[in-house]
């Protein structure tokens, strides 16, 4: 497993879009399955909906966690995802 | 200006009476049903947030499209997630209307809560939605988990009412 911590700056957060691009994303490693963390709720970055309900906002740090078969590829393509969209 | 607020609000009805099909999808707001691949955004038209159709609103208010729990209200108002029978659904009002900051946005329903088919969810305001930048009303009728399911056969495309069925799930 392996996990990095971001510090959300888009003032929008993880809205519509860029969970719907995540989620997009973690589907590309299959097999491998990425958890958003914000304080005590979490959400599997598939599951559309419980993601966008975390209101994940500018301010906010989460983590984010890859676990699985393709987790070192998955890792590196979230932090960059991470980094240019929120 | 007080009395037409009073017309305005009494104008939208709390619920409007739906015949509910199993496996069905009802259209949630008045107005003009497109296919999903006809709106004007990538994140929607390319099935990025699942399958599902479009709606050009001809009135300003959202009915629950199924019965079920609201599993998320956006922040910023204009986005609305019902889930029900293994269906979990977004309701997308307007593209780029989180820009607005939830401005003529009035939610009627909270996470968690139980809704009926027909229900009113919110009401927005098109008036709003003309003055702030880049923002259309066109809005997206989403099934989230689509990819889990048998789905999405559309049903309907045209003018409609709220509770015409526009989508088959299974």
């Amino acid at each position: 497993m392996k996990e990095f911590s971001f510090a959300v700056t888009d003032p929008l957060g993880i809205h519509a879009r860029p969970a719907g691009l995540l989620a997009k994303l973690c589907k590309g490693f299959e097999g491998t399955t990425v958890t958003v963390v914000k304080g005590d709720k979490e959400a599997k970055a598939s599951q559309l909906m419980k993601l966008m309900s975390l209101a994940v906002k500018s301010g906010d740090t989460v983590t984010v966690k890859v676990e699985g078969p393709a987790e070192n590829e998955a890792f590196a393509a979230l932090e960059a995802f991470f980094k240019e969209n929120l | 200006m007080g009395l037409f607020d009073f017309l305005k609000k009494s104008s939208v009805p709390a619920s409007v009476p739906v015949e509910e099909v199993p496996g069905t999808i009802l259209q949630p707001i008045e107005g003009k049903i497109i296919p999903l691949a006809d709106i004007a955004d990538g994140v929607f038209s390319e099935g990025v947030l699942g399958n599902g159709c479009g709606v050009i609103p001809a009135a300003e208010a959202v009915y629950a499209p199924i019965s079920g729990t609201i599993s998320t209200v956006a922040d910023t108002k204009h986005a609305v997630g019902i889930e029900g029978d293994g269906v979990e659904m977004l309701i997308h009002v307007g593209l780029e209307t989180v820009s607005m900051n939830g401005k003529g946005f009035d939610v009627k329903v909270k996470e968690g809560d139980q809704v009926k088919a027909g229900q009113l969810l919110m009401t927005f305001s098109l008036n709003e939605m003309s003055k702030a930048e880049g923002v259309t009303s066109t809005s997206a009728i989403l099934v989230t988990n689509s990819d889990d399911l048998p789905c999405c056969e559309q049903l309907f495309t045209g003018d409609g009412k709220v509770g015409t069925p526009i989508i088959k799930v299974k």
